[in-house]
């Protein structure tokens, strides 16, 4: 019987085709019937692939459905997206393409604000976009950003970065102690001031960590 | 034409009307045609502490209402006659004047003089749009306290916002103590020159022949005995500098009185102080 569900041997290995389905849990039990059927046919470890036809459903789902896959012992190879027929699916490695779903979904901002001088008590920059200041932000000032806060001085005043919503958003100043660090929804205090110091949310929390100790380059911060 | 100071702090207490008396009183010994202006209508002070306050006839208000003219209100002081003062109200509120009148008056008052000095209130509501409205170059007072620099950045900031370029703002450190520096329990200068970023203009030390001056009613650098005291230097220099002249701002020990006038002078203070009491 054609399930919602097909394994199907192909070129790169095994693909497990998701034609459709309406709710999680019943395409989790189509897939366990599907490999059940074949039982000795898998051992562990075993590479398999995930084509999927519903563009939408793949945005919300594809998250669930890889560590359901992947608690089932195999391992997740390809991930497509588009018509089983299609003769070159759009090839994507899992972290490339969930990259790339981030950075779709990510609200296009405005140029980076460079400012050369020092925020004195009372005044504010708001911006839509990222911040550079090349001073100090003083104790009474406030920066408020939609984006990414880079303070080339000392920083005492109130900073608020991705206040749109932006968690991974940072902060990052040459001398951090300010009065009240805002990142999305989370705001935090620091208890002393540290050098060369980024503020980000991990966890749901703002942590202040040394620059030196984080690798922006491999995406991780 | 003259050139207008305004003396402001944001922060009250920390010394803007005694600076403005004593600044301008020392200018005008120079033999500069200098005008001093309370712009603290409602809690003026500056005639108190220049002795004028018997001597007033007409007020700020009386020359924004155009009851009298600007020359007809000016005080003059008693020995020195190249030195005047447009004093404050006590009646009335900062609300009656505007930023315009004081820029009118202001603009009247430079024919005739060499160096205008405004008292600014404290605070950086409509006195102070006031008092800055008609200056050229702002003396932003603070004392190396915490509070009091913050609020001095607060009126840098307003300041730069209203259009004063940075090398047009001054800052002058009042009451200094610098045994208390060399044991670190006081900002030092440059804890301050990095916290506020604008060129400092002059370090006054704290001092006890101030209080007694002031209360006086006679300007420092007017009082006799004393000429050679720290204080006189310190007050002149900075008139120097205001003129324009190089002078270096001191080191640390050359802000302190020698020991021996120091004592003498804490005895004096305890005497008078415990026969008020």
């Amino acid at each position: 019987m054609m399930g919602s569900v097909d394994l199907r041997m192909t070129k790169r290995g095994v693909v497990l085709f998701i034609e459709s389905y309406d709710e999680l849990p019943q395409l989790f039990a189509d897939i366990n019937n599907k490999i059940s059927q074949l039982e000795g046919f898998f051992s562990t470890g075993d590479k398999l692939s995930i084509m999927m036809k519903d563009r939408e459903k793949y945005s919300k789902d594809i998250t669930d459905i890889v560590s359901f896959v992947e608690e089932k012992g195999f391992k997740v190879g390809e991930i497509l997206v588009g018509e089983m027929n299609r003769k070159t699916p759009n090839r994507m490695s899992v972290k490339q393409k969930l990259n790339v779903v981030e950075s779709e979904t990510k609200k296009r901002l405005n140029p980076t604000k460079v400012i050369k001088k020092n925020i004195r008590s009372g005044q504010a920059v708001v911006h839509d976009g990222d911040v550079i200041i090349m001073g100090n932000l003083n104790s009474g000032g406030e920066i408020i950003s939609a984006g990414n806060v880079v303070i080339l001085g000392e920083a005492k005043g109130v900073i608020r970065a991705g206040v749109k919503g932006e968690e991974d958003a940072i902060i990052y100043a040459v001398v951090m102690n300010p009065e009240l660090v805002q990142i999305a929804k989370h705001v935090a205090h620091l208890t002393e001031i540290s050098e060369n110091s980024v503020a980000h949310v991990r966890g749901g929390k703002i942590i202040f960590e040394k620059y030196d100790n984080l690798n922006f380059s491999n995406g991780r911060g | 034409m003259a050139k207008v100071y305004v003396l402001t702090s944001g922060k009250g207490g920390v010394g803007k009307t005694t600076l403005t008396a004593n600044l301008g009183t020392a200018m005008a010994l120079g033999g500069e045609r200098v005008a001093l202006i309370d712009a603290d209508i409602g809690l003026k002070n500056l005639d108190v502490v220049m002795g004028l306050e018997n001597r007033i006839v007409y007020t700020l208000i009386d020359v924004a209402n155009d009851k009298v003219g600007v020359f007809d209100a000016l005080v003059r002081h008693k020995q020195i006659k190249n030195l005047s003062l447009l004093p404050a109200s006590q009646i009335a509120t900062k609300e009656m004047v505007s930023p315009e009148d004081m820029k009118k008056i202001i603009e009247e008052m430079k024919e005739r003089f060499d160096y205008i000095f405004i008292d600014c209130p404290a605070g950086i509501e409509r006195g102070f749009r006031n008092a800055v409205a008609g200056a050229d170059e702002a003396l932003v007072v603070t004392t190396p306290e915490l509070p009091a620099i913050t609020d001095a950045d607060r009126v840098i900031g307003l300041l730069e916002n209203m259009g004063f370029q940075d090398d047009k703002i001054h800052l002058i450190v009042n009451r200094f103590k610098p045994h208390m520096v060399r044991h670190g329990d006081m900002l030092n200068i440059e804890d301050i020159k990095s916290a506020l970023s604008i060129d400092v203009i002059g370090i006054v030390p704290d001092s006890e022949e101030i209080i007694i001056s002031t209360n006086k009613g006679i300007p420092l650098v007017l009082s006799d005995g004393n000429s050679e005291s720290v204080m006189h230097k310190v007050l002149e220099d900075i008139v120097k500098r205001l003129k324009g002249e190089d002078v270096p701002v001191p080191k640390l020990s050359e802000l302190e009185e020698k020991k021996g006038f120091l004592e003498i002078l804490k005895s004096i203070f305890g005497r008078r102080r415990s026969g008020d009491d």
